[in-house]
């Protein structure tokens, strides 16, 4: 069953100097002295149901914004995106909390806004708090915590909603090796439960452990797409390709 | 509307009420100190110094005031709603209405807290109740309904002009003046009547006294104004915001 499905999508963005440049194209009728940035320009993929995708590219491929696309979150210039089922996206984390709040009010207020109901927050709240590790912390406010234990807590909030698809940006980079060690174990159980990941990545090595199927972005338009074993091959031909040129 | 988009706009709007009182001194009680403030200055200045002749002044301000403060709080606000949940709209996908529609609603619990004050003070003065304070309800509810509208309208704007809060200041400075508050639309020629009541919240401001005091200038027309704008704004504004948030939001 395809959960996903991209046809042709392509999204820019306009770049301005400033202010003043702005107002001015605004109202000129030429219209093509924008300068606009293309960052995806007519992809098309498809996505299956239990798939779990890495996403992969140079810095500026455009990987967030095709994560951003996919979860709802931005939209695109022209092409359609049909989802079906519920998507979780973590695509940064630790902001949004309310520094004056306790950690377990925010925790409430997060899920709200993610669309869990009163009672199954509180079925969950629990769970969010073990996997966090906050212990003690989470009757303090967030201004108390560090970085690590801000982004544990929005990890395990946003993860806790139990999506069909779970769309995932490199966060995992602040948690240390033994939360990233206990994420990938969730990954792996959503993974068992038949869930669809997508996830942009820079680690080949997490990618390979992971994933069975590798998507690299380059200048805007999808360079492989295909089993995991190659992508070794194709990221080298990348970087050759970018040093040459 | 869906009825989960109402539920999660109002949990945010409890949250930021929430918010602003938690780490404040006085908490709550800026409810009441921040308008009865207002009120005595321009009790003083227009009542005793200026000598307005009008009967229990500040009565007759305070019952314009106080809605005023609903919605310079709504205006206020949906300016930088969006930019305030940053992360939330950059996060998860979640519908474009949620966060003006809180603004709105915190507005209208902030009121609704404040209206006992107006009836103390009513007491206070003297003044009995009539029977059209039975209105009152349903003029609070087209209030929301052109509020909800307005606060769309701005926080579309929010997106594309970053200095909307200072036009937005220097409006409702005008506009202050150009509604019946600390003045009785009784002073306004016949001539100039109906161009003077085509800005909605003169009239509402006016539906108010007429609730609480139960004198009022306005004609049914006036009265069907300001229901038809209300609901005209926020279709308009609903729409206005559907139509730009698409755009909007990658500018953030």
């Amino acid at each position: 069953m395809c959960l996903i499905k991209i046809e042709n999508v392509s999204k820019s963005f306009k770049l301005y100097h400033n202010m003043y440049d702005k107002v001015k194209n605004m109202f000129s009728f030429n219209k093509s002295s924008i300068k606009l940035h293309n960052v995806l320009k007519n992809v098309s993929l498809n996505v299956d149901k239990g798939e779990t995708v890495a996403i992969l590219g140079m810095n500026g491929c455009g990987k967030t914004t095709l994560l951003r696309l996919i979860s709802g979150i931005s939209f695109p210039d022209s092409g359609n995106i049909n989802r079906n089922g519920k998507i979780t996206s973590i695509l940064s984390l630790g902001s949004g909390f309310h520094p004056d709040f306790s950690g377990l009010d925010n925790i409430k207020f997060y899920a709200s806004i993610m669309g869990l109901s009163k009672k199954e927050i509180k079925s969950k709240i629990e769970e969010i708090v073990s996997f966090a590790e906050i212990g003690d912390f989470v009757n303090y406010p967030i201004k108390t915590y560090s970085a690590g234990m801000k982004m544990r807590l929005a990890f395990s909030t946003a993860i806790s909603v139990d999506p069909d698809i779970l769309v995932i940006d490199e966060v995992l980079a602040v948690g240390d090796a033994y939360f990233k060690k206990k994420c990938l174990d969730r990954f792996k159980n959503f993974k068992e439960q038949g869930k669809t990941i997508i996830f942009a990545s820079h680690s080949l090595g997490l990618v390979k452990q992971f994933c069975e199927r590798a998507i690299i972005l380059n200048e805007a338009s999808i360079f492989f797409d295909g089993e995991v074993g190659q992508v070794d091959d194709y990221y080298k031909k990348l970087i050759t390709k970018r040093t040459i040129n | 509307m869906e009825k989960g988009i109402i539920i999660k706009a109002f949990r945010v709007a409890l949250f930021d009420l929430k918010a602003r009182y938690h780490s404040s001194f006085f908490g709550y009680l800026w409810t009441f100190i921040s308008p009865l403030t207002v009120l005595i200055v321009i009790s003083l200045v227009f009542g005793q110094i200026i000598k307005i002749q009008i009967e229990n002044f500040p009565v007759f301000v305070m019952v314009a005031y106080i809605p005023w403060t609903f919605y310079t709080s709504c205006v206020h606000n949906s300016a930088y709603c969006y930019q305030k949940r940053k992360a939330f709209i950059k996060n998860f996908q979640l519908s474009p209405l949620i966060f003006p529609l809180s603004v709105a609603f915190s507005g209208l619990i902030h009121f609704l807290l404040s209206i006992p004050i107006i009836l103390i003070a009513l007491a206070v003065f003297n003044i009995n109740l009539s029977i059209h304070i039975l209105w009152l309800p349903i003029i609070i509810v087209f209030q929301l309904i052109f509020l909800i509208g307005i606060s769309f309208m701005i926080s579309a704007v929010s997106f594309f002009i970053k200095d909307i809060q200072e036009m937005i200041a220097l409006f409702v400075l005008v506009h202050f003046y150009i509604t019946p508050i600390f003045y009785s639309a009784d002073l306004i020629g016949r001539d100039y009547k109906d161009f003077y009541f085509m800005n909605p919240m003169a009239c509402f401001v006016e539906l108010y006294r007429f609730c609480f005091l139960g004198k009022t200038d306005l004609t049914y027309e006036h009265m069907a104004y300001a229901v038809i704008s209300s609901i005209v704004f926020f279709l308009a504004g609903k729409a206005f915001l559907l139509k730009y948030y698409f755009r909007g939001v990658d500018r953030i």
